[in-house]
């Protein structure tokens, strides 16, 4: 009980790391709470919808052609597909059904979706990452591609171009897990990937970051 | 002119017509697919271990295949501490043991299969975890397999289906095994005439070498990152 209160605290500080640029700016609101719970709740959809999907794919290529890395690579494809879908449908729908898309800054309610959704992952799928350093960083660089990735399809949908901002962020997000098919072939040590994974979490999140700013900067000429 | 949103519609559309258009073989369904002739009364079986990326040895595994009193056959592998026991006449598994190493702690698995069903009990480092789960029918052991595929119907091109149970995680997964072609391979324990054999789990393929003359050893096996070589 102890263990999972430190652990959670533990997330809760990464997440709130991850937002403090927004939190900072005042951005995050009570629209935020909702979207940080709605964040938590779609982490079920890997239950419920991306493994099935993966069992009927991984199922489809039983004797096909298909080489090793092509099927991993649609392996991982899906649960970016799907992750992304089901963390930004639900500040999606609530812009839509609220009609005010520069009231509720998308991309904050993305970012706080991201960070719900990261810290409930941190804590269920990962429930003994904090036996090990890289448990614990793979945990800091997982939140922080969550924001960035939540942040960027709720960007594309204020751009009305949301699809296109969610393909972009699923496809990243399908490569980042696509990188541990290359570590688990013995590419990688467990350093270099997580370190990799980082950086690549870092350049996303700055994107969104710049993007918010840009965004802010647009609304307010 | 295409905008990148339609270029991205029209790849996925061409990437689905690609995977659509492979080549897929329907693997047969048999009621036995492994006949339990092929295994000695004592067999041992010593495996160099390499890994692919920088060729180097890592280790070394030891297999062994013991009938016991009752018929029942008994395989074990030294590395995962594993041990499962296999029906003799069915080759469907009563029981199995494993230790799983991870950075995270140790964790002791023994499954117990009565009828259609698994009995998990795991110590792990978080206490003891008890759970029952439901078996597909025509389900293997993936401890046994690679001794297991010894006894299948070795001709190129013939494949099995069947369920493949996985005591890491107490799932099972379909899977086909596929003899694909002839091959002279060449081990540490010396050159062989081999079936290459084709192991597909769906979302991974791995490949493995047989003997061609019975009791069709195992010569050679690669999941990918590592590869078993016998010595």
């Amino acid at each position: 009980m102890l263990y999972k209160i430190l652990e959670l605290a533990i997330f809760g500080c990464f997440a709130f790391i991850w937002c403090l640029p927004w939190i900072r700016r005042r951005l995050l609101t009570l629209s935020s709470i909702f979207s940080f719970v709605w964040g938590g709740i779609a982490f079920s959809s890997i239950t419920w919808v991306q493994i099935p999907l993966q069992k009927v794919y991984s199922e489809a290529l039983l004797g096909t052609a298909v080489p090793n890395f092509l099927r991993a690579l649609g392996f991982a494809g899906i649960s970016g597909f799907v992750q992304e879908f089901f963390k930004a449908i639900g500040p999606i729908i609530g812009l839509i059904v609220l009609r005010d898309r520069l009231k509720f800054k998308p991309i904050v309610l993305g970012v706080t979706v991201g960070a719900g959704f990261g810290l409930v992952e941190a804590s269920v799928l990962n429930w003994d990452a904090l036996l090990s350093f890289w448990g614990i960083f793979e945990r800091f660089s997982a939140i922080c591609f969550h924001v960035g990735a939540s942040g960027l399809v709720l960007y594309g949908f204020q751009q009305r171009k949301a699809l296109l901002f969610y393909a972009i962020a699923a496809l990243a997000h399908g490569f980042l897990n696509f990188l541990i098919w290359v570590f688990r072939r013995g590419y990688f040590s467990v350093a270099s990937l997580e370190v990799l994974a980082f950086i690549y979490a870092l350049v996303l999140f700055f994107i969104v970051l710049i993007l918010s700013y840009r965004r802010e900067e647009a609304c307010s000429v | 002119m295409f905008s990148l949103t339609k270029s991205f519609y029209f790849l996925l559309v061409l990437l689905l017509i690609l995977a659509s258009s492979c080549k897929k073989e329907v693997a047969q369904n048999m009621e036995q697919p492994f006949s339990p002739e092929v295994f000695g009364q004592n067999e041992s079986f010593s495996y160099v271990l390499i890994e692919n990326a920088g060729q180097m040895k890592v280790g070394e595994s030891n297999v062994t295949v013991e009938k016991l009193e009752s018929g029942d056959l008994k395989i074990c592998e030294n590395i995962s501490q594993s041990e499962v026991i296999l029906d003799g006449k069915t080759l469907k598994v009563k029981s199995s043991h494993m230790i799983v190493k991870t950075p995270q702690g140790i964790y002791d698995v023994t499954d117990t299969f009565v009828g259609d069903s698994v009995f998990v009990s795991a110590q792990t480092p978080q206490g003891e975890q008890k759970a029952r789960l439901k078996l597909p029918p025509n389900t293997y052991h993936n401890n046994a397999l690679l001794m297991l595929i010894r006894g299948m119907h070795f001709k190129v091109g013939n494949s099995i289906s069947f369920n493949n149970f996985l005591p890491y995680n107490s799932t099972t997964i379909k899977t086909v095994v596929k003899v694909i072609d002839e091959e002279k391979v060449s081990v540490p324990a010396g050159n062989f005439d081999t079936y290459h054999v084709k192991l597909d789990f769906g979302t991974v393929t791995q490949d493995a070498w047989y003997e061609k003359d019975a009791p069709h050893r195992m010569i050679k096996y690669d999941n990918g990152r590592l590869q078993c070589q016998l010595k």
